[in-house]
């Protein structure tokens, strides 16, 4: 069987099991450990109501509160005010850390916009959920993709460059980058038609995306499944001690 | 590298057609190509060197392919060929420069090119085909009286 | 002149058939023309090819459909590829030839060995190996020893067909019959692949006319296919080419992309990993080719085509099993399953993992903090 085969076929399946294997293990493993009980009483006057906290999740300020004691509702409201919040830093912090932030927002959306709306992209979709959607137009794509690869590498510098930022990085950091970076330059390789015989520049591109996959449940890109929960278990247990969120 | 035929010249079945927006003037130019010509032809008269110049190979516009044959024009001698499909042969305007082209039987163009010589080799009979139709002409007339014949002809 | 077989050359044997020198002269200038050398090469050709003896060729067909001996004598011109048949002796077909039988079998011992070291074998259709040979045989013999008795006199072996090059259709999956691609099964004797299913006429005549033009192996690319033909992918020639740039697709047949002519790649065009000639030198003498006429590529040239998928999804597409298109059911099957997996060994590890501070928080005497837990309570 010659590459592409085998990127389309054997190693895509092998990719996927292990994704879904990866992370349902660790979702579950995760959500049935054991935590402590929450012994003292929700604390009042700090909880919110359910449409301050959606109104909380866009303008990521903190709300007001009402009611005295905390009820499920207002539980759930303080976990969906905490996802808001931590969207984006806090205002005293928002100077230094622009920058980052705003790299960090754009190249997940070119990704997602090159991902969901490039036309080879929608019809392996559409083999996976039986149903298809329009694509953006080819030279829209290009300029997106091209943009967010860029916006990887100045990423990957603004954390070389940084010495806190070097210190904390790990192989973890830098393996994620690269399997995420190596997708993305392959895909826009094939999708230009540069490097080398389509045929092989396409395989390379799918079978980066199965070791990508393959790696997902076991690095820091599983924070695409842990981000939303871990905020809003960490709002729901600040809210109930009387924290600000 | 594959011959590709490039757009429409006069005659040929075009698969390679404008699509939207193509602009129509693409190739060398044809000025490069008479200038190409005009070397050859001195080249010719200097030493005798005979040349070609493919113009299948060549991408041109219909409107450069047009241009072409109306700057080289028409000279004293023309030749019509039937080789398993028709072919012509005519001297252009500048005597030793000579436009070749030849065609399948249903009359698209297989091969066209500028063929700088004394005359083109393909109307050229040699030695061989000579000598066969010596072969083949005593063949048929043997046997014949030619005293009885001669009276005949008078 | 001469009419004795083993002398003719090919000028006399022009003769004989009536086919003047200019005639052939001018057919060597359209064969040179489609290998995109110049005229002048192809009159080259045909002073080197007139005066020579007739190559002797001798064509063995195995697991084939004759589709491309087919698409080599049915072309409805005397142009190349009935040249091709003025130039050569073809000492031996079992389609073509009008003795059979023992009378068919000793013409070809006969022309082997008054040309061994000579002549130059064709084969088409794959080599079946499976019960030693048995699901090919002719004359008493299996496919496998006619060949490995052919191959000892040739002086190179032309594969024509994707079945003989590849191995085609017999070898896809199952493969019942244990077919191999013939250059498999060929040492020491050099190997011109020209695959296609069928290939073109073009091709087949214009590359056995440049091998005996020119006394050698044209230059071939890393499947032993002659680059002159095979050297570019369709997609790169394909007059559909800026509609795929643009993003202008057809997304069914015959819906209004499809009519207005655009690109096929999400019809399951294989143009971009195919390497043939067709969309330049096309079919039917230059009349179409697959895309112009509105179906996608097939992929006919490469290996393993057969086995690479639907040939109706795109080369995008996951590939599930031997011709599987994806689809939400497949892919499930395998989600579920290794989530399923997943979710037992996260059930498992959690449970370890409480049962590792149960045993903890009653190990520890009474009094003592254990493991910094400060409820000792249980769930």
């Amino acid at each position: 069987m010659d590459l592409l085969s085998i990127a389309r076929g054997p190693a895509l399946k092998a990719a996927l099991a292990i994704f879904f294997f990866g992370v349902t293990w660790r979702l579950v493993g995760i959500f049935l450990l054991r935590h402590n009980w929450q012994l003292s009483v929700g604390r009042a006057g700090t909880g919110a109501s359910l449409q301050g906290a959606l109104k909380s999740i866009f303008t990521f300020r903190r709300p007001r509160l009402s009611r005295p004691r905390r009820s499920p509702m207002e539980s759930t409201a303080d976990a969906a005010v905490a996802v808001g919040s931590r969207s984006w830093p806090h205002p005293p912090f928002v100077r230094r850390t622009l920058y980052g932030e705003t790299i960090g927002y754009l190249y997940h959306i070119g990704l997602a916009l090159v991902v969901i709306f490039s036309a080879p992209h929608i019809l392996v979709l559409k083999s996976f959920f039986g149903a298809g959607w329009p694509a953006l137009p080819t030279p829209v794509i290009t300029i997106i993709a091209v943009l967010t690869l860029a916006l990887l590498f100045a990423a990957l510098m603004r954390r070389l460059g940084s010495p806190v930022l070097r210190h904390l990085s790990n192989f973890d950091d830098y393996y994620s980058w690269s399997v995420v970076t190596l997708v993305f330059a392959t895909g826009l390789m094939a999708h230009g038609h540069v490097g080398g015989p389509y045929q092989d520049v396409l395989a390379w591109h799918i079978l980066s995306f199965d070791l990508l996959l393959a790696w997902f449940p076991f690095g820091k890109l599983m924070h695409a499944f842990f981000l939303t929960p871990s905020r809003a278990i960490a709002g729901y247990l600040l809210k109930r001690r009387g924290a600000p969120v | 590298m594959i011959a590709d035929p490039g757009p429409a010249s006069p005659g040929t079945i075009d698969g390679t057609g404008p699509v939207d927006g193509e602009i129509e003037t693409i190739g060398s130019g044809v000025a490069a190509l008479l200038f190409e010509l005009v070397a050859m032809l001195e080249r010719f008269a200097e030493s005798g060197e005979r040349g070609t110049i493919d113009l299948r190979s060549l991408p041109m516009a219909p409107s450069e392919y047009a241009l072409l044959r109306e700057t080289l024009g028409q000279g004293e001698v023309s030749a019509e060929l039937d080789l398993g499909g028709p072919s012509s042969v005519h001297e252009t305007g500048f005597h030793a420069a000579w436009w070749v082209r030849h065609c399948t039987p249903d009359g698209e163009v297989a091969a066209e090119y500028i063929e700088v010589a004394a005359v083109p080799e393909i109307l050229l009979a040699d030695g061989a085909d000579a000598r066969r139709g010596a072969e083949r002409l005593r063949a048929r007339i043997a046997g014949w009286n030619p005293s009885a014949d001669a009276e005949v002809t008078k | 002149m001469s009419t004795d077989k083993s002398v003719q050359t090919v000028n006399d044997m022009l003769d004989q058939h009536g086919i003047s020198r200019r005639t052939f002269l001018k057919s060597c200038m359209l064969a040179a023309s489609a290998m995109a050398l110049s005229p002048m090469a192809g009159s080259a050709m045909a002073k080197e090819l007139g005066g020579r003896r007739r190559p002797s060729v001798i064509y063995l067909s195995f697991q084939e459909c004759t589709g491309c001996l087919e698409s080599l004598t049915r072309s409805f011109n005397p142009t190349l590829e009935h040249l091709i048949f003025d130039v050569i002796s073809l000492d031996y077909n079992d389609t073509l030839m009008a003795a059979a039988g023992e009378a068919a079998e000793s013409a070809k011992e006969k022309a082997m060995r008054d040309n061994y070291g000579q002549y130059v074998l064709v084969v088409d259709g794959a080599v079946p190996l499976a019960y030693g040979g048995a699901c090919h045989t002719a004359a008493g013999k299996s496919a496998v020893q006619i060949l490995q008795h052919a191959v000892k006199g040739a002086r190179a072996v032309v594969c024509v067909g994707t079945c003989a090059t590849f191995g085609g259709l017999p070898i896809a999956q199952p493969n019942p019959t244990g077919a191999v691609p013939v250059p498999s099964l060929i040492k020491g004797k050099p190997v011109i692949n020209l695959s296609g299913c069928p290939p073109i006429p073009v091709v087949m005549a214009g590359t056995l006319m440049h091998f005996f033009t020119f006394d050698r192996v044209p230059e071939l690319d890393h499947l032993k296919r002659p680059k002159m033909f095979y050297g570019n992918t369709i997609h790169d020639r394909c007059y559909r080419r800026p509609f795929y740039d643009a993003g202008k697709f057809a997304e069914s047949f015959d819906d209004a992309g499809a009519r207005n002519g655009w690109c096929l790649y999400k019809l399951g065009c294989k143009g971009p990993t195919t390497y043939n000639a067709c969309a330049t030198l096309k079919w039917n003498q230059g009349v179409s080719f697959p895309i112009e006429s509105g179906h996608p590529c097939l992929g006919c040239s490469q290996p393993g085509f057969w086995d690479g998928g639907s040939f109706y999804a795109a080369l995008s597409t996951p590939k599930w099993g031997r011709a599987g298109e994806g689809s939400p059911s497949k892919a499930g099957e395998v989600a579920g399953a290794s989530a399923g997996i997943g979710a037992g060994v996260g059930v498992a590890a959690a449970g370890l993992s409480r049962y590792r501070k149960y045993r903890r928080a009653h190990k520890a005497p009474a009094g003592m903090d254990a493991g910094g837990d400060d409820n000792t309570k249980e769930e």
